[in-house]
């Protein structure tokens, strides 16, 4: 694509296209679905354990705030880790696909690399820290909230964590889906 | 005097300018949600104060549980009014259920520890949340509290890796070191050996002596809750027998009564 693109003299639309695509589109997505699948299970396992084993009762009966004390730094990690799976994502696709066309294809597509970094305006920053932000709270929220609903049995574990997979991956479609409108619109 | 770190509350004025110390547990026709039979028997009528140890003693499935829980105010009661601290649960907000239950302790045998914390970060833990007094000092109370309740426990463990019995003390150091002016505690010698339930229970008696607090056990030792117990309640399957001291339950013409202490002090 970058070989075509150049080709027909098009480089800053090719460095738009591929920070846009790239930073908003699929990176955070990917990161999504990563975290999904290795973070948000293993908070529903954890906090839904927790509950069958009746920990979260006795910290409950200290007076401790479940919400406060296991929910809200799940919430901050996660959120925080989507960011920074998202940086390393991004920047391992965007660097990686640059030089390796740049050593397969023509060396002048190394130059992209350099106007890539002033591609990087604020407003793209603050969208990608957003956007980040909002997938890891929302991967959090839920499987906090399926974790928390195991009642009695160990059963229950794995059907919540099922759930949780996919009530993460419907919302994260549908809110990656309103980004992007939003960004059109 | 009202004391000026005690909240208004807790005492009644009167008109000839005395006052007296409220109950830190009043019960007041109170019925407690007991599962598998519906309690048809009299209400319950309770008051416990600081510094005393009342024991709850009966026949087995009598719901014995069930009544320590609502005292405790860890269940609403089915019918009636339960206040602790002077507030009626009922009435209850956010802020009152966090000071009850940093104050009124309760601990089931099975209460589970943090288990990705070992002994001495569960025993930390409440603590540190609640910010009571300064990390360094929390962290010195906490070793005091395992040696002095656990000292077969080895801090460092995980609840894994420990035995039922050091669970329970573990929990109950968990408890204490929030310092609370009441401890409900259900069957609290049941996982216990007969020297380390001896121990368990001196160290119970002089905490409650030494610090003015209102121990209140659900017991399957019958002996230490006629010896010291300030009140014990009988409670049976189908009536709250009695709730006065242990002489005068001795003395009670209660056929149950006299049957449970015949059979429980003969064997």
């Amino acid at each position: 694509m970058i070989s075509i693109i150049v080709s027909v003299g098009a480089t800053e639309e090719l460095v738009s296209l591929l920070v846009n695509v790239i930073c908003l589109g699929i990176g955070p997505f990917v990161a999504a679905i990563i975290l999904i699948s290795r973070t948000g299970s293993a908070i529903v396992v954890d906090l839904g354990n927790m509950k069958l084993h009746g920990e979260i009762e006795g910290l409950e009966n200290l007076g401790i705030d479940i919400n406060t004390f296991l929910v809200a730094p799940r919430l901050i990690g996660t959120a925080i880790s989507q960011l920074a799976v998202t940086v390393y994502f991004t920047f391992l696709i965007l660097v990686s696909g640059i030089l390796l066309s740049g050593y397969l294809i023509s060396s002048t597509h190394y130059e992209i690399l350099s106007s890539i970094v002033s591609a990087f305006t604020p407003l793209l920053i603050s969208l990608f820290v957003i956007k980040n932000l909002l997938f890891g709270f929302i991967i959090a929220a839920i499987s906090s909230y399926n974790g928390l609903s195991v009642t009695i049995s160990p059963t229950e574990v794995p059907q919540q964590a099922t759930k949780a997979i996919v009530n993460c991956l419907i919302s994260i479609f549908l809110i990656d889906g309103l980004i992007a409108m939003m960004i059109i619109l | 005097m009202p004391d000026q770190y005690l909240p208004d509350r807790w005492f009644n004025s009167h008109d000839d300018n005395t006052v007296s110390i409220s109950p830190i547990i009043r019960c007041e026709k109170a019925v407690a949600h007991i599962e598998g039979f519906r309690y048809e028997g009299t209400p319950l009528d309770f008051n416990a104060y600081a510094g005393e140890i009342i024991n709850l003693i009966g026949p087995d499935y009598s719901g014995k549980s069930a009544w320590i829980r609502m005292i405790s105010g860890k269940e609403f009661p089915y019918s009636g009014d339960v206040s602790i601290f002077g507030k009626n649960l009922f009435s209850y907000n956010r802020a009152d259920w966090i000071h009850l239950r940093t104050n009124a302790a309760y601990i089931e045998t099975d209460t589970a520890l943090l288990s990705a914390a070992n002994a001495m970060q569960n025993v930390l833990i409440p603590a540190l949340y609640h910010a009571k007094e300064k990390a360094t000092d929390a962290i010195e109370r906490a070793k005091r509290l395992i040696s002095e309740i656990a000292p077969d426990t080895n801090p460092s463990v995980l609840p894994a890796l420990l035995r039922k019995d050091q669970r329970y003390k573990i929990a109950v150091a968990r408890a204490l070191i929030l310092q609370p002016q009441a401890i409900i505690l259900d069957s609290p010698f049941d996982l216990l050996d007969v020297a380390t339930a001896t121990k368990f229970k001196s160290f119970l008696l002089d905490y409650s002596k030494e610090n003015n607090v209102l121990i209140i056990v659900v017991s399957h030792d019958i002996q230490f809750a006629l010896q010291h117990s300030d009140k014990i309640l009988f409670v049976s399957k189908n009536h709250i027998e009695q709730f006065d001291s242990a002489d005068d339950l001795r003395a009670s013409n209660n056929a149950n009564i006299n049957e449970f202490l015949k059979t429980n002090l003969t064997t």
